[in-house]
């Protein structure tokens, strides 16, 4: 994630308020949460997952 | 019988005393109750059942002396993880959003275990809503590790296995996410079982993450652990998620022979970032497994570095859907360190937890392929032994890695695939604290890795040793 990608305090703050929180947290704590979200996110989306579906209508009640 | 007989006392042993009638229940419990008053600086409990436990246990020597003996756990103490619900006793969640909850009803496997003639002395503390590992808890104390009071016991099932492994009551009921059951079982040098998914019915515990919680077992023997879960399996006709499957009996697990068995030992991730000492400790236990008739097949596990990420992803989008609510309207209630990870899980769309879900289908298939090559994969249970309180960073090799992230990192495995795990004792660091080895096998084969690990324990003695404590009134 290169510099201009980061999360800055004041886009955290408009996330946080999105989501529908109150100010709970200092805007550059929160800007530390929402850019180790977005690592973590950019890790998974790396993954070929090609052929792989959540089973979501397939619920897991019998040993297969 | 007193509370210093209660040392290295199992659900197998005590249940022969009572059936014998060596000992009541009500013996039994007194000197429970006796031995957690004289270790209430463990601060393993937030709410201790004296009164509810001593007439449990009357009714169970009333019910031995009619002829009505119940099974196993006729008149063992026990414990709950303060998240099951238990019918007008409070069930806090460790939190102080449920501080006064009462609820109405029993859960599933709270009834379950009373109907087994299980006696509840106590309700056991946790990291607040299950949501951490550590069980320093805000709003209820820090729970001590019974091996050093200087270290944490794991969690977020912290006080359950701090009780077990104290001889607070002979087995309690733990959750488990990402590790919640495993972590504190190999932290406090007991036996703890995640079980199947859907086998324990998650009916009246109060949730995390639906669809990787499980509720399970602490106990320091796996036959012990094989005795609750033989009580608290099957489906309860309310939890959807419930197996229909039915497990084999607590007695195959016992019957479990090595000979001929494979065990895989993982090849890749699991080993690759691991404290020495707990590194050693582990591939001796697979050498003792050798040693028993096993034999050991080094596998490569594609896909599973993914699993970190793709529990994080799903555990908090689950666990935020269900605290949305109380988040928005009381966040000045949560503790400081849930509050973090709530808020960040807030930031999750729904595009990333179904990219996390299909990572997720990836990794079950990877592990189903495992599993047609070998009966049970053996490794460490967590890569560090317990950790000081307060401490945030731990040294592996040259590299600080944080706490928190590094203690799920092979637990969190068998949570993302359903699949059963148990953490069985496998020896000591030299500072004095224990190690589990973790058993892995594939989906209802509950008994088959308890029964690995009972051949394992019998073997290697390590569940026979007991925390130093000073039982003073």
């Amino acid at each position: 994630m290169g510099d201009e990608d980061r999360f800055t305090p004041e886009a955290a703050t408009a996330t946080a308020r999105w989501a529908g929180l109150r100010e709970t947290l200092p805007p550059e704590r929160l800007a530390e949460l929402f850019e180790g979200v977005e690592q973590v996110i950019e890790r998974l989306y790396a993954v070929d997952v090609e052929g792989f579906e959540a089973d979501f209508l397939q619920p897991d009640t019998r040993a297969r | 019988m007193h509370a210093e007989d209660l040392d290295g006392l199992t659900i197998t042993r005590a249940a022969k005393l009572i059936r014998g009638r060596k000992v009541s229940a009500v013996e039994l419990t007194k000197a429970t109750l006796e031995r957690t008053a004289a270790l209430e600086r463990l601060n393993a409990f937030i709410t201790v059942t004296s009164e509810l436990a001593l007439a449990q246990a009357r009714r169970a020597d009333r019910d031995l002396a009619r002829g009505e003996y119940r099974g196993p756990l006729h008149g063992i103490p026990v414990s709950l993880k303060d998240l099951y619900w238990t019918k007008g006793i409070r069930t806090t969640a460790g939190s102080k959003i449920l501080g006064d909850f009462a609820p109405r009803e029993d859960a599933t496997a709270t009834a379950r275990l009373a109907k087994a003639g299980a006696v509840l002395v106590g309700k056991a503390n946790l990291h607040e809503f299950a949501i951490g590992a550590t069980t320093e808890n805000p709003f209820y104390g820090t729970c001590h590790n019974p091996w050093n009071f200087d270290y944490i016991p794991g969690g977020s099932s912290g006080g359950s296995a701090a009780a077990v492994a104290a001889g607070l009551g002979l087995a309690s009921l733990g959750s488990c996410t990402g590790g919640s059951i495993r972590i504190p079982a190999s932290f406090c040098g007991i036996v703890g079982l995640k079980p199947t998914y859907g086998v324990v019915p998650r009916t009246g515990i109060v949730p995390n993450s639906s669809s990787l919680d499980h509720g399970g077992p602490l106990t320091r023997t796996a036959a012990d652990a094989a005795a609750v879960l033989e009580a608290i399996a099957g489906p309860d006709g309310r939890d959807p998620s419930a197996v229909t499957d039915k497990l084999p009996s607590a007695r195959t697990a016992l019957r479990t022979s090595l000979k001929g068995l494979r065990v895989g030992v993982p090849a890749n991730y699991y080993f690759d970032v691991i404290d020495p000492e707990v590194d050693a400790l582990v591939r001796s236990a697979i050498e003792e497994l050798r040693r028993l008739g096993a034999t050991i097949v080094p596998v490569q596990v594609p896909a599973v570095e993914h699993c970190l990420d793709a529990c994080v992803v799903v555990a908090w989008s689950e666990c935020a859907n269900f605290h949305r609510r109380w988040l928005i309207e009381r966040p000045e209630d949560y503790g400081p360190d849930t509050l973090e990870y709530l808020t960040g899980a807030l930031a999750y769309r729904g595009t990333d937890y179904v990219q996390a879900q299909r990572v997720r289908a990836m990794i079950r298939q990877s592990f189903r392929d495992v599993f047609q090559r070998v009966d049970v994969l053996a490794s460490p249970t967590g890569v560090i032994a317990a950790s000081r309180i307060g401490q945030k960073e731990f040294e592996l090799g040259r590299r600080s890695v944080p706490v928190l992230s590094v203690m799920a990192r092979i637990t969190c495995i068998a949570n993302l695939t359903g699949e059963p795990a148990v953490s069985v004792p496998c020896g000591f660091t030299k500072a004095g604290l224990p190690v589990g080895l973790q058993i892995h096998g594939p989906k209802m084969s509950d008994m088959l890795v308890l029964g690995v690990a009972n051949a394992y324990e019998q073997a290697s003695g390590w569940t026979d040793r007991m925390p130093p404590l000073t039982i003073s009134a």
